[in-house]
């Protein structure tokens, strides 16, 4: 099997638009959690969220995403090497652009319905807006790079782009493929943020992940963007490995559509498949990046998972999910690409929000600046319809 | 890469179906019925209701595909043979914008009564989640997104699975529900999946041979082939 490398890595999110600048931030323990300024969160009992301030729509295509994804790219190596192909991951894509269409539609239908009591309104300037094509999000990414196929996105909810990656390192290693960009992004909407808080699972003030009173997530939005290649392909193009991947793995818990199985299974299975590919034994584990969401049964069942594979031994590990917020689809991509600085400097940056650590993760979880020694970092992600994620970073 | 093609099922605006007793499906244009006679048979089939009508016909394409292959077992769940791996690739191009939609429709309605029991069906590993409870599915799934309703990369990374990954057995198919306005060919509701398994020298009742060559070209009895809906035509003539 072919050596996996990460040879470049980009992120933009509420902390930055830029790898350095987000590393630095998670660092100093600033958050880019604030007051939630994109819609009006009058009738939500949570009103806060990891917004990027300035994200303006893009005029031409009338979403943020397409300007998500310009900043996240503005100083990625380009072009991208001949044959290399792309996979994505966003599950919700350009949902601000179809919100838009369905308000129109309403309007319209109510003005239709009733013409004297609702007067002939200006129609919204975007009228002529087409809505969001299949795809659309991967053909601006490819479009970018001047690259006719579009690839494909992965939807497999929180743990997308995990096994986006997950699935771009199994092609590289099975020599099926030698360059592939991983990219994912999400942005923070009133569909997604009205869904959440329906299912009552938006923290209204804050975010704690592995905290005794921990009440919920925090939504974000961001991109990141990795390069994965053969070693030998990396070496032909002259690129150096910031990190590898050495092992990868996914399991469903296939217990319940929305609730994580309280003993972790699937998470488990998901780490062992991982270490199996790897090679390694549980040992050899130094630190976590763990999904961490701050809701009471995500980190419960997280918990549970990392007892059953670590037993007594206490393996560092933190969520950025209470500076960064939970952003979906780009998860796992965001939180690689800040783990590959993490193996690189030896550090995992502090949990924000975290006051009073659940009592199983005590001397594990901290929300200062943890020092590590070791060569493999353990990535999990998890997410609806019992989906588990795991990759193991090797450092390069 | 290769694997044996064991079974297949589908649902399409035209009716329900398996190879070995309906033969390969029939596109047309309009709504796919939801199966509820193979949908009350399955575990937790007293509440198929509660499913969106895209997790409806893939949940029964799933449960066809299985029993045409001989998995399905008393209890409507997988069963095989010692207990062989199992993962679901699922490909979509609509996804689950009508139910994103009607969602949608009840934010509109008033913020704080928006449905909890649509949202969650607003993302295409639900229909995952529904079918991993129903048939035991604790390997790889997932749900991809492609520009082109055609499954060839569920096929992929199907094979991939089971020449490299942890499966022995694979379901991988296509799963749409189009908005009126887009349907037509080759943008059809409906959902068909295959059994694909690795081969292991047994006497196992397979359609055809499914492979992928180092250039990502898919061949059925060596024969090349472009996607999922052409794949089910050439395995059953």
């Amino acid at each position: 099997m072919n050596e996996v490398w990460i040879v470049a890595t980009a992120a933009v999110s509420a902390l930055g638009e830029n790898r350095s600048e987000l590393w630095l931030k998670l660092l100093a323990g600033e958050s880019g959690i604030t007051h939630l300024e994109r819609f009006a969160t009058t009738p939500y009992y949570s009103k806060i969220a990891a917004e990027i301030k300035d994200l303006q729509p893009d005029p031409q295509h009338k979403s943020r995403l397409p300007t998500l994804i310009k900043k996240l790219f503005r100083d990625f190596p380009s072009p991208l090497p001949t044959s290399c192909t792309l996979i994505g991951s966003t599950l919700k894509g350009a949902i601000d652009k179809q919100e838009k269409i369905w308000r129109r539609e309403t309007t319209l239908a109510e003005n239709r319905q009733s013409p004297k009591d609702n007067p002939p309104v200006p129609q919204p300037t975007d009228e002529t807006t087409p809505p969001p094509r299949p795809c659309e999000t991967a053909g601006w990414v490819a479009q970018h790079f001047g690259l006719i196929d579009p690839g494909f996105t992965i939807n497999a909810a929180c743990a997308s782009s995990t096994i986006a990656l997950n699935t771009a390192a199994s092609r590289i290693a099975a020599g099926q493929q030698d360059a592939i960009l991983v990219w994912a992004a999400e942005i923070i909407s009133e569909f997604v943020f009205a869904g959440f808080a329906s299912l009552q699972a938006l923290a209204p003030e804050v975010c704690r992940p592995f905290d005794k009173n921990r009440n919920g997530l925090v939504l974000g939005e961001g991109a990141a963007a990795l390069l994965l290649m053969s070693a030998r392909r990396a070496a032909k193009e002259g690129y150096r490995p910031l990190a590898r991947i050495k092992g990868w793995g996914v399991a469903n818990d296939a217990i319940h559509l929305t609730a994580p199985a309280q003993d972790g299974r699937g998470l488990i299975k998901a780490c062992r498949r991982a270490l199996n590919r790897a090679d390694l034994g549980s040992e050899k584990i130094a630190a976590i990046n763990a999904h961490g969401t701050g809701t009471i049964h995500n980190d419960s069942m997280e918990t549970a998972a990392f007892s059953e594979l670590f037993g007594h031994r206490k393996v560092p590990f933190h969520s950025i999910k209470g500076a960064l917020g939970h952003t979906l689809g780009a998860a796992g991509a965001l939180e690689t690409v800040i783990a590959v600085e993490s193996l690189q400097k030896q550090l995992l940056p502090p949990t924000l929000g975290l006051k009073d650590p659940m009592n199983e993760t005590a001397g594990m979880v901290s929300s200062k600046i943890r020092k590590f020694s070791g060569d493999h970092l353990l990535l999990t992600n998890s997410g609806f319809g019992g989906v588990n994620a795991a990759l193991i970073l090797a450092k390069s | 890469m290769s694997a044996l093609i064991t079974g297949f099922g589908w649902v399409t605006a035209n009716g329900y179906g398996r190879g070995r007793t309906g033969g390969a499906p029939l596109w047309q244009v309009g709504e796919p019925q939801p199966p509820t006679s193979i949908l009350q048979t399955l575990n937790g089939g007293s509440r198929f209701g509660r499913l969106d009508l895209f997790s409806q016909i893939g949940v029964a394409a799933v449960a066809l595909a299985l029993e045409d292959a001989g998995h399905l077992g008393k209890t409507a769940t997988y069963e095989t043979p010692g207990n062989r791996e199992l993962g679901l690739i699922c490909a979509t191009t609509s996804s689950c914008k009508r139910t994103d939609h009607n969602f949608f429709k009840t934010v509109q309605a008033d913020p704080r009564l928006a449905s909890p029991g649509l949202f969650v069906y607003t993302l295409a590993t639900s229909f995952l989640g529904e079918t991993a409870l129903r048939f035991a599915i604790t390997g790889t799934s997932l749900a991809l997104m492609e520009s082109q309703p055609a499954g060839a990369e569920a096929l992929r990374i199907g094979l991939e699975q089971l020449a490299y990954g942890d499966e022995e057995l694979m379901v991988v198919g296509i799963c749409n529900l189009f908005e009126k306005e887009i349907s037509g060919a080759p943008f059809f509701s409906g959902a068909l999946f295959l059994v694909i398994e690795k081969d292991q020298g047994e006497q196992t009742p397979f359609y055809a041979t499914i492979s992928c060559d180092q250039k990502s070209n898919l061949y059925c009895n060596n024969q090349p082939c472009s996607d999922i809906l052409s794949l089910a035509n050439m395995t059953v003539k």
